[in-house]
């Protein structure tokens, strides 16, 4: 069967922008643990 | 927000329901419970449910900054185990939890226990068929168990909240698997929450609460409502809670039984919130030494044996809420902290009509 993949993509830069720094930091090491395991299916970071 | 997020990719899997299931734990993208696999067929009943784009992105979701469009969304909805009329609840409740003075980064991340509560009220509850009565916090009701659980899994999948990266709570609760109740407005001897807040009777609305699950409050043996909101203040003014650290926005869930008591004897929900900002207090010295000194220098509270900790800074801070069934039992919800308030949002009628 066909599914879609339930992750969202990361917010682009300019929305990122406002968030403050610290949180920055937080999504960006949870991007790589986000894919979880799903390299050839997306890529969320 | 209006701005268009990356449409959902597809991939194949075994036309096998085992198989689909063992995938998605693999891949951390479940709860922990089985999922009702999203096909991109399901999928697109859910999307009928609002006449929003399905690449609108709805919110941005921290921990992770993950952009929740309106597809993403409805695929976790599908794998809760939603009905896609329920939809229209989920995307409110997505906006109610991603507004600022909700602080979902602090809600997501913190050691405690906080998870969203969903309290929805007006004509959605029955025409989806919430429950607001008998064990309305707990099992056996498919719209309040999948919609609860399609948050969590939003705030998962798209938020990374993950336990241990971006969820960091210490032993987390059961109320983080699903929190969604409609309040018993039916058998409220006051005005409902929405209506309260301001909105009109005839409108449906979530309120999202970042709080703890509910802490029961038994009393059988009160006959009147000055002794039942006696152990109700006795009940939520206890050690330990956030509330008593940092005061808050704290939810009395009165059961119906305890409410129509209350009423009887003249209590309006403003005359309740007074009492319980006045009774609802713990001593200053049982505290112990570091946690006295965390009250007095922080709440500037008076350091004396005789002074009482209040739980809020004020009684309209508190909300009260009438849910369940018959019987002599309430309960009450501790907040997390002073930053992270509820948030009420409108359902909007047009997206409850199926395209």
């Amino acid at each position: 069967m066909l599914v879609p993949h339930p992750l969202g993509g990361i917010a682009a830069a300019d929305v990122l922008k406002k968030v403050d720094p610290a949180a920055l930091l937080v999504a960006r090491a949870l991007a790589k643990d986000a894919s979880r395991g799903d390299e050839t299916l997306a890529q969320p970071s | 927000m209006t701005a268009a997020g990356p449409a959902a990719r597809t991939f194949q899997v075994e036309d096998d329901w085992l198989a689909v299931n063992e995938l998605y734990v693999e891949r951390g993208w479940t709860d922990g419970l089985p999922i009702v696999p999203p096909t991109t067929a399901r999928v697109e009943e859910f999307l009928r449910h609002t006449t929003r784009d399905r690449l609108e992105v709805v919110a941005v979701l921290p921990p992770r900054q993950g952009e929740a469009t309106v597809e993403k969304i409805a695929i976790n909805a599908a794998m809760a185990g939603c009905r896609p009329e329920y939809f229209p609840v989920l995307l409110t409740a997505v906006e109610a939890v991603a507004e600022p003075p909700f602080n979902l980064d602090a809600v997501q991340a913190t050691t405690h226990p906080v998870t969203p509560m969903l309290i929805v009220n007006g004509p959605i509850v029955k025409e989806i068929g919430l429950n607001a009565g008998y064990n309305a916090f707990g099992q056996g009701f498919r719209a309040n168990l999948t919609i609860g659980r399609a948050l969590r899994l939003v705030l998962m999948n798209v938020g990374g909240g993950l336990p241990g990266s971006g969820d960091r709570s210490t032993q987390g609760s059961p109320a983080k698997i699903a929190y969604c109740v409609a309040e018993n407005e039916d058998e409220s001897p006051w005005e409902p929450l929405h209506v309260e807040a301001g909105f009109d009777r005839n409108a449906s609305t979530v309120t999202a609460v970042p709080c703890e699950g509910p802490h029961n409050i038994q009393d059988h043996f009160s006959s009147t409502g000055l002794g039942i909101l006696r152990t109700i203040a006795g009940a939520m003014g206890q050690a330990g809670s956030n509330n008593l650290l940092d005061r808050g926005w704290p939810v009395l869930s009165l059961g119906p039984e305890h409410a129509a008591t209350i009423a009887r004897d003249g209590y309006g929900k403003r005359a309740i919130k007074e009492f319980v900002f006045e009774h609802a207090r713990f001593p200053l010295a049982r505290l112990g030494d570091e946690y006295q000194r965390q009250q007095i220098t922080r709440h500037g509270v008076v350091d004396d044996p005789g002074t009482m900790l209040p739980i809020v800074e004020s009684p309209d801070a508190i909300t009260i809420v009438v849910v369940g069934g018959a019987g002599k039992h309430s309960s009450w919800q501790p907040t997390f902290e002073r930053q992270t308030r509820l948030v009420t949002r409108v359902i909007p009628p047009r997206s409850r009509a199926a395209r």
